[in-house]
């Protein structure tokens, strides 16, 4: 058999390679996909039992979602329908949220509960999880149409490859990620989805929240450090450097590593941690919302983070941004036309962008920039209100375009 | 498979010979006709090319539009995420598995054509002889100017010219693809029949034609290059940073050291007598680096830029250095053979050269010359680089590889499957603790390089075993058929070897250091083949009830039969062909000379000093010796079937001439790597192995049989010496010795081949009996002349720790060949005196015939030429009622497949006789699966005639 290839038409050769080289990688993609099956099915979890549920289900990924949820539900309890809420923690706040209409379910832990999930029968399901059909949790054959609720002001360039692709609807909170949505559907021919006007719901949560604590600002120069985690953390990157150019120039920090740093950048961190060890000036904050500690504060220095817009909507204080050169790589930005991310092109307009070689002065840039605060707060206000929909009103917006979804459906 | 070509291919070859018979018939000539039948192929398969043409565009729109994407994923994520989103992103697109057999559907239609093609052009018996313009014959490569093929490359430049103009603009790899295939194609089809070139040289032109039409129906959007695409330019720039950051001080001592220590092996290997020199020498040398390195130490010492941990290091493989050498020169003293102290002097010397290395490193280190720049490797991802090597290594080394050459001739091992398993599954389990261990407790820059090791090793191996395979024969027993190759090789051998660690070594870094998780998944990837393959080949054996499992006796009992297959007749007839197997002819030159008794003794006997073997080995010479000269090697390569089958037809041929004569057969010791005996009805057999139970019980009795674990090992050893650099060969292997391989494990190897050839011949008179009634016909097979030799000079079996000659080294050297040489003839005479005691040496034919001689032509007193030697055989003929004292014959030439023409004398008194003139042919041939494939790979075959031990008298046959 061996010989007779051998006397191939030469020509072909390179078809051969091909042949070879294409048919060697789809047994092995076959054979990789089996593996993640074969893994998924037996390490990961047991499969659920799916119990009956009403017609619209909500799905979050634990408690810490409820910000984004709650706004809407306690608009929509009030329409007499009965809805699902599926979440994976057993300490969901939904459980003692008093919401009369709620039919609320704990499957298990995560696993269990995307295992729940994929099998659901319901018309509508609403969930803040990206790159539904993608990763872990697909879509079930038994629901019409999937509604994905968005968490944060971010464009969708930020997200990784196919985020909403198998959504049917978008509640978008702003124009921006309609624009953007429009490009990638357009760039991959896919089928136009509904979007709608929504809004940001998490905003009116954490307003609430923030009413509820002293409105009391620190009377020192005090600084909400917030850093993100992976390439995007300037901990990872430059170290206390940040910390000890404010401290050194008497302003106290409140250091506030982002939650996941904990877990995937352990190294910089712990190592962060030891060196500000018993530095007077500086104090880490590890509760649950940073809400206490941008009240307390007078400007924050952040990375590129949702946490930005956050700081700006609700207090619309200054910000100083480090490690700006961060661009998203394998990300939905690629099929956007220009490679446009909108809070990139914003986020310079509400902060001052921190050089590199400016970081050993950033103490002294924070104070005189804070004599511009007035500038900031009117550029903040201007986006919030012009690109933004409905700020503070959103969680009201969205029930009613629930109800409507599913009264269609 | 048949169902296949049936279905596919059958249908086309009938249409492609038909459309040819009838071109043949209207030109009356064959290359015309290629030329039309090539232009006909075209013509037919244009519509399916342009149907896969379009196919193929459209397949290659959607992978442009995946192109993006894909590259970004693979770029910024790994394992189930990567997988999820490559998954996702052919979804979006419709892209399923059949897309990449779309793609490939150009080449799948034409299989059935070229298969068609080749079993025409190459299977017609008409183009013998048959040429055309300047082709001279259409079954043979063309050999046109000065012996070299011009058709191939003359294809090849057609074939670049086609896939130029159909590839134009492509980018530049794929270009560069191109060429390598078309360079690959013309050394895979250079020594092809012309006609199948012509045809296919042929197809490229039309081919040329075939791309411009499509270039006009289906215009090629203008390439526009990717931002990241590399060019030429890039590629050159990125192989000489590639280079740069292999210079670093580790890679240079390493290499180095590796060139000094390829020189000592080869002088190890060609100047055996200055081993001693070479040792002090390396002494010397270490001596004086070791104060070069002492003086630099102390300097940045004193500047308290050092630690102690060079200076411990040093010392330490210092210290090992001198013990090793130490240990060999003790034992200089006690034995006066050498061959341990050879392997400690070269123990040593290794450990000099590791002495060497760190010296060498530590002085480019200090003097920061050729520091490491490259980038850091993942610790986890180096991890499993290493294991999976590792494991790839040691499987394939201790398993995979000896199961294969074991499962390529299981019977002739004398151990089964399991032995083999037994004994090298530990090795295996000891190579990875230990490997596994020595990892886990190095440091991190340490870990790096035993990963660039082991990935060095897993290169070299598959290079050694795949690419650049060595020929040495095969193993029988402990020796290799062309061992003596290795005396041979020549210098440039040493610098290729001295150029692919070279190039191993860069690979092996860029594979652990820019590509690792790569270089994980190909040695995963390669593991996971291995071991599905012996895990194939394992199962297909079992399966196999063909094979029939070595015969192997433990209880120490004649066969139940004994009685029956060395029963003698009285007052009927009986006919002996006795094959010894390695006899030399010439050797028995001497043995008379030592025992002139032995002329009265082999009285009746006819010794005919000029005579053939048809082959250098049993498995070519056998088949001729049981039914004649249409049985010779060059007639076996014509007749179709296995080995195995075309050996048993001649067998059949024998047996059934004596049966047809109502002569009672036995066929007794028959190797049974080459007859089933099972397979003979009517026939009474017997092994030999019993007989060796049964002498060494009588003999040997109280051993304890533990030896079968160590002869695994064997093939263990056998793999390591395939898969070294050349220049390390002749160490692992020398004449008959293994480097890594217990004496005690060689001598139980001679052992297991000795008893029971020994033992079978020393037991022949008191096995024999003369109770049969009628006509006998015997048929012994005994190797007792047959290396591995195990007989000392007073003709006994050695005991362990004992050497067959005590003057040399080995199981084959010396006299020790000579010594088994006279035994047998002692034996063979001491059963001829019990035939003349029962009185049945009158009625008994008996033909001494052996297949081929030895490689030891200083012990022939007739010839010093290796050739002639191999090549003598031993004839002797006693026909019935013949007297008188051994007749020698000095001038006829005879040839062992002359045995049958004596047996027909013994049966029907058919005179034999030879012409003045004859013209015998005999071949030369080395590794070969003749027993599976059934042909015999010929290197030279001859043609003798007259004297045979003048070299003038011997005509190479082309």
């Amino acid at each position: 058999m061996m010989e007779n290839l051998l006397y191939l038409d030469p020509g072909t050769g390179s078809l051969l390679l091909y042949a070879i080289v294409g048919i060697s990688t789809t047994i092995l993609f076959a054979l990789r996909g089996f593996w993640y099956s074969l893994r998924n099915r037996l390490f990961l979890g047991r499969k659920a039992s799916v119990e009956k549920m009403p017609d619209i289900v909500f799905h979050s990924e634990g408690g810490k979602y409820w910000q984004v949820f709650q706004p809407v539900l306690r608009v929509f309890d009030s329409y007499g329908i009965k809805y699902g809420f599926v979440t994976p923690d057993k300490n969901d706040p939904v459980f003692s949220s008093g919401l009369k209409n709620v039919v609320p379910v704990c499957p298990g832990k995560e696993m269990v509960t995307l295992s729940y999930m994929n099998n659901i029968r319901a018309k509508v399901v609403v969930s803040t999880t990206p790159d539904l059909d993608v990763y872990m949790l697909k879509r079930s054959r038994h629901v019409e149409k999937y509604v994905h609720l968005f968490h944060a002001v971010v464009d969708i360039g930020i997200y990784e490859l196919y985020a909403f692709d198998y959504y049917d609807i978008l509640l978008c909170t702003g124009a921006f990620q309609k624009e953007s949505i429009r490009s990638i559907e357009k760039n991959r021919r896919e089928k136009p989805k509904e979007l709608f006007d929504t809004g940001c719901t998490y905003f009116e949560y954490m307003l609430d929240e923030i009413r509820k604590l002293p409105q009391q600002r620190d009377e020192e120069l005090t600084v909400l450090y917030s850093a993100a985690w992976g390439e995007r953390s300037s901990v990872v990157r430059y170290g206390t450097a940040v910390i000890d150019a404010l401290t050194s120039a008497g302003i106290r920090v409140i250091f506030r590593p982002h939650p996941q740093m904990y877990v995937s950048d352990r190294e910089a961190i712990e190592s962060a941690l030891e060196k500000i060890k018993g530095n007077s000036l500086v104090e880490v904050d590890r509760n649950r919302t940073a809400a206490e500690s941008m009240i307390r504060s007078h400007a924050m220095v952040s990375d590129i983070s949702g946490v930005i817009f956050d700081y700006a909507f609700l207090f619309e204080k200054p910000m100083f941004l480090v490690n700006s050169e961060y661009f998203p790589g394998g990300c939905e930005v690629l099929d956007v036309d220009g490679e446009r991310i909108w809070q990139f092109e914003k986020i310079p307009e509400i902060s001052r962008v921190i050089t590199d070689n400016e970081i050993p002065e950033v103490g002294k840039i924070v104070k005189s920039e804070l004599e511009k605060a007035d500038i900031y707060r009117e550029r903040i206000q201007k986006i919030k209100n012009t690109e933004i929909y409905n700020f503070g009103s959103a969680g009201r917006t969205a029930a009613e375009q629930l109800k409507e979804i599913l009264s269609r459906s | 498979m048949d169902i296949l070509y049936l279905i596919f291919i059958r249908p086309v070859e009938f249409v492609l010979g038909f459309l040819f018979d009838t071109f043949v018939g209207l030109t009356g000539s064959f290359g015309l006709s290629i030329v039309m039948l090539s232009l006909s192929v075209t013509v037919i398969m244009f519509p399916l090319f342009y149907i896969a043409e379009v196919w193929k565009k459209k397949e290659q729109a959607v992978e442009k539009r995946m192109k993006r994407r894909l590259t970004s994923i693979k770029k910024h994520y790994t394992g189930q995420k990567r997988y999820c989103l490559i998954k996702a992103t052919h979804r979006l697109e419709g892209y399923t598995a059949l897309n990449s057999l779309r793609t490939s559907f150009g080449l799948l239609i034409q299989i059935p054509f070229f298969f068609a093609a080749y079993h025409l052009l190459s299977h017609y018996e008409a183009f013998r002889g048959q040429g055309w313009l300047f082709i001279g014959d259409f079954s043979e490569p063309d050999r046109l100017i000065s012996g070299i093929n011009m058709l191939p490359l003359l294809m090849t430049a057609v074939n670049i010219v086609s896939s130029s103009i159909y590839m134009k603009g492509s980018r530049f790899r794929e270009m560069v693809e191109m060429y390598v295939m078309a360079g690959v194609f013309l050394v895979l089809l250079y020594n092809s029949p012309s006609a199948l070139v012509l045809y296919w040289t042929m197809n490229n032109v039309f081919s040329i034609g075939k791309s411009l039409i499509f270039l006009r129906l289906l215009p090629r959007e203008k390439y526009v290059p990717d931002e990241d695409e590399k060019g030429l330019k890039d590629y050159l720039c990125s192989l000489k940073n590639t280079f740069r950051s292999c210079l670093t001080a580790d890679m240079i001592s390493f290499f180095t050291v590796v060139v000094f220590f390829g020189f000592q092996c080869r002088v190890l290997k060609f100047h055996k007598s200055s081993f001693v020199h070479l040792y002090l020498l390396t002494a010397a040398l270490v001596f004086v680096c070791a104060l070069i390195f002492l003086f630099i130490w102390l300097q940045r010492f004193r500047r308290k830029e050092e630690k102690f941990m060079p200076l411990i290091k040093i010392v330490a493989a210092g210290f090992v250095f001198v013990a090793v050498s130490a240990a060999g020169f003790c034992f200089q003293m006690q034995d006066a053979g050498g061959g341990l102290l050879k392997k400690l002097v070269f123990s040593a010397t290794v450990c000099a050269d590791f002495v060497l290395f760190l010296i060498i490193r530590y002085f480019l280190e200090s003097r920061s010359l050729f520091r490491d720049f490259s980038g850091a490797v993942r610790q986890k991802e180096c991890s499993s680089v290493f294991l999976w090597n590792i494991l790839l290594l040691g499987f394939a080394v201790t398993t995979a590889w000896p199961l294969l050459v074991y499962l390529s001739a299981p019977e002739e091992t004398g151990i089964t499957l399991f032995t083999i398993l037994q004994s090298n599954i530990p090795v295996l389990a000891a190579w990875l603790a230990f490997t596994l261990i020595f990892y886990r407790f190095s440091g991190k820059n340490g870990k790096v390089r035993l990963a660039e090791t082991a990935v060095l090793l897993s290169i070299l191996a598959v290079l050694y075993h795949y690419v650049l395979p060595c020929d040495y024969g095969e193993l029988d027993k402990t020796m290799l058929n062309l061992g003596e190759k290795l005396d041979n090789e020549a210098f440039g051998i040493w610098l290729g070897d001295i150029a692919v660690i070279a190039v191993s070594c860069i690979l092996a870094r860029v594979c652990v250091r820019k590509y690792t998780s790569f270089t994980k998944n190909a040695a995963l990837l390669l593991f996971c083949c291995m071991v599905g393959m012996t895990l194939f080949k394992v199962v297909g054996y079992c399966r196999n009830d063909a094979v029939s499992n070595p015969e192997k006796v433990t209880t120490a009992r004649l066969p139940e039969n004994n009685h029956i297959v060395n029963g003698y007749s009285k007052n009927g007839k009986n006919v002996v062909l006795f094959l010894s197997d390695m006899f030399t002819g010439g050797y028995f030159v001497d043995v008379l000379r030592e025992h002139p008794e032995y002329e009265e003794a082999l009285s009746g006997f006819t010794w005919y000093r000029n005579s053939l073997a048809p082959s250098y080995k049993t498995c070519g010479s056998m088949a001729s010796i049981m039914a004649g000269e249409e049985f010779l090697p060059l007639e076996l390569n014509k007749m179709p079937g296995s080995g195995r089958e075309k050996l048993r037809k001649a067998a059949e041929i024998m047996v059934d001439r004596f049966k047809e004569r109502d002569y009672s057969v036995s066929i007794i010791g028959g190797e049974s790597a080459y007859l089933n005996l099972k397979e003979f009805d009517g026939v009474d057999y017997a092994y030999r192995y019993p007989y060796g139970q049964y002498w060494k019980q009588k003999y040997r009795s109280g051993e304890k049989d533990v030896r079968l674990i160590d002869q695994g090992h064997l093939f263990m050893m056998l793999t390591i010496f395939q898969n070294a650099p050349y220049f390390l060969k002749p160490i692992i292997y020398n004449e008959g010795c293994w480097f890594i391989f217990s004496r005690k494990a060689l001598f139980w190897t001679v052992e297991d081949h000795v008893y029971p050839n020994y033992g079978f011949m020393q037991l022949l008179p008191e096995i024999s009996n003369a109770d049969a009634g009628g006509n006998t016909f015997k048929y012994i097979h005994n190797s007792l002349t047959h290396g591995p030799y195990g007989v000392n000079r007073h003709g006994e079996v050695i005991m362990p720790g004992e050497q067959p000659d005590e003057n040399s080294e080995g199981f084959y050297f010396g006299k020790s060949p000579y010594y088994s040489t006279v035994t047998f003839v002692e034996f063979f005479i001491k059963w001829l005196d019990w035939l003349k005691e029962e009185g049945i040496y009158d009625n008994t034919y008996i033909i001494l015939v052996s297949d081929h001689g030895t490689n030891r032509p200083e012990l022939n007193p007739m010839t010093d030429s290796k050739l002639v030697n191999r090549l003598n055989s031993i004839m002797m003929i006693k026909p019935f009622d013949s007297e008188g004292e051994l007749v020698t014959d000095e001038n006829t030439l005879v040839i062992s497949s002359d045995a049958p023409e004596f047996m027909k004398n013994a049966l029907d008194g058919s005179p034999v006789e030879f012409a003045a003139d004859r013209r015998l042919p005999v071949v030369r041939f080395a590794s070969t699966n003749f027993l599976d494939a059934g042909i015999i790979e010929i290197i030279g075959a001859f043609e003798v005639s007259g004297n045979m031990f003048d070299p003038k008298n011997w005509k190479e046959i082309k």
